[in-house]
């Protein structure tokens, strides 16, 4: 058989000589890296470089007792990320309580939350990105465009904010449990890169009131880890669902 | 175009009636190569590898202990005492994701890169995390030549500094690679981006491939692309891209972080074949392609597989 093989493909070989070549075969691997060795050069070079972030990274900020994902319908993770705004808000900005909206982005949280002990390692994975919160004034009809685009994209997240859509049509709006008035303005606490247009929040865009907090969210997560470690309490998964789709 | 098959067993079943064992035929083709009657080349690639210098940690719900730089290098290393034709490939994204890049902006990824071999990159959304100034600081460190043919950098500090696309020479193979990057708008600040003008992926990626191909003569053409594998909405992906293509036989893809577990064999706008590959992120995949050459042939048939190491 391999006999047979070899004299078709070398009667297709033989039959013709151009100057070009051609593809004759495409062969992948894909391969997973799992167990392999390291090479030891690269390691050599990595060191100096790791042994600094180690002694930043390795301290324990919080425990988790379980693990926090975005997969799927998992929400554990952006309400946990929507929970450390929040904390910030109650602490800091009290007065805007109740009549705001804490939005983020699904594509910004960069990695799970594992079981077990919480170092800045994981904080810094989870929110890579150097963004602050910012406190935008925006009116009703802006919520109203932003809350389509989070019902549709899917991409937005949300916490103190519950709707149910059902064939389509969004009811029972509600922010903090008050139904919703599009003629009334809201405040949105989200980061900076959401507020100026990014993942598509053009809607974000001309606010009646911009304020910047100069903190960053990650550090606002870790004022959310340290502030449960104070009081001996472990991550739980927050399971609230701020959208129900209703068939 | 001839026959195109999906994979080795359609290929078999089609000469001989799918009764032949499917060991031998690799190290037919590899007997060839020997013989000089076929050339090989191996192309090796990433995508997204978002500064995960490191495996992932123990603990990690996903990918315990899965990717890191040290480990692509030794398995590089040992491909290249194996092949003699080799391209290493990155489709952006290399920055961002651990603290490494909050660190080290960069130098660390680009170093240990370098060390490997990499041939090119193109760039991702994220490498402007840190704006354009931060690129063209790390670019020191990097050995390997960074592509794209769809931005204009002309009022930036990187003009000059990114080729449209660069051919390599590899045993009398010429390899055309070239670049492709997304959006920048409403996925990046534009303060990071400032004046990086982006122009149709489409138009720029024909006329590039076009320019290899028939002026420049490329046997092979490679885009690096950092647009994403699909999309439910009628954004531009890699799909769409290779769909009205012409002249490109590969797309080594980025952004979407799809784990594909071996190319998907697509048609341009010919009906050619163009094969789309995308590994993932993180360095947890390390993607290879063995492309044979004959003087004359066709793309007889693509087959893949994915293997644990």
């Amino acid at each position: 058989m391999i006999r047979l093989l070899r004299y078709i493909l070398l009667t297709v070989i033989l039959s013709a000589c151009t100057a070009h070549f051609h593809v004759s075969e495409v062969k992948s691997t894909h391969y997973e890296l799992k167990s392999s060795k390291n090479d030891s050069i690269a390691l050599l070079n990595t060191l100096p470089y790791k042994l600094k972030l180690d002694n930043e990274m390795k301290q324990v900020v919080a425990y988790s007792d379980s693990n926090l994902t975005k997969d799927g319908n998992d929400l554990s993770l952006g309400n946990f990320a929507c929970q450390s705004v929040e904390d910030y808000v109650r602490t800091n900005r009290n007065q805007i309580a109740g009549k705001h909206i804490i939005i983020l982005n699904r594509g910004g949280l960069r990695n799970s939350i594992p079981i077990g002990e919480i170092t800045k390692g994981h904080i810094f994975e989870l929110m890579p990105f150097d963004n602050e919160i910012v406190i935008i004034k925006i009116s009703g009809e802006k919520v109203m465009e932003c809350i389509l685009s989070m019902v549709k994209d899917k991409k937005l997240i949300s916490r103190n904010l519950s709707l149910t859509v059902k064939e389509d049509e969004l009811s029972d709006i509600k922010i903090w449990g008050i139904p919703f008035n599009i003629k009334e303005d809201y405040y949105v606490v989200t980061s900076d890169y959401l507020a100026m247009g990014g993942d598509n929040c053009g809607f974000f865009g001309k606010p009646i009131s911009y304020e910047t907090t100069s903190l960053k969210l990650r550090d606002a997560i870790f004022n959310h880890c340290f502030a449960l470690t104070k009081i001996n309490k472990h991550i739980i998964p927050d399971k609230t669902i701020g959208i129900r789709i209703s068939k | 175009m001839g026959s195109e098959f999906q994979n080795r067993r359609d290929f078999l079943k089609y000469f001989i009636g799918g009764t032949i064992a499917l060991s031998g035929l690799d190290s037919f083709s590899n007997d060839l190569v020997k013989r000089k009657e076929l050339k090989k080349l191996t192309l090796l690639y990433t995508n997204d590898q978002h500064s995960r210098i490191e495996p992932f940690p123990d603990n990690d719900p996903k990918y315990a202990g899965q990717g890191g730089f040290a480990k692509r290098a030794a398995v590089i290393k040992q491909i290249r005492k194996e092949e003699e034709n080799i391209l290493l490939l990155d489709a952006g994204d290399i920055f961002q994701g651990t603290p490494y890049f909050n660190y080290y902006q960069g130098e660390l990824e680009f170093k240990l890169m370098s060390q490997m071999g990499y041939d090119a990159a193109t760039l991702g959304n994220h490498d402007f995390d840190l704006g354009i100034s931060n690129i063209v600081r790390q670019m020191p460190h990097a050995t390997f030549q960074f592509l794209n043919c769809n931005y204009n950098f002309s009022d930036t500090e990187l003009t000059g500094k990114i080729l449209p696309y660069k051919i390599f020479n590899k045993g009398g193979l010429k390899i055309g690679v070239f670049g492709i990057g997304i959006e920048l708008e409403g996925l990046v600040s534009k303060h990071l981006y400032g004046n990086v003008k982006y122009n149709n992926p489409v138009d720029c990626a024909n006329s590039s491939a076009h320019h290899l191909k028939h002026n420049m003569n490329c046997d092979y053409i490679i885009c690096l692309s950092h647009l994403g594998y699909k999309y439910d909405s009628s954004k531009i992906s890699d799909l769409v891209l290779a769909s009205q293509s012409k002249n490109i036989d590969l797309v080594i893809g980025g952004h979407t972080h799809t784990f594909l577990n071996e190319p998907v064999n697509t048609t341009n706008s010919e009906g050619k074949q163009v094969l789309i590959t995308q590994v993932g992120w993180a360095g947890i995949w390390l993607g290879r392609i063995d492309v044979f050459f004959s003087h004359r042939g066709e793309k007889l048939f693509h087959s893949g597989e994915k293997q644990k190491i």
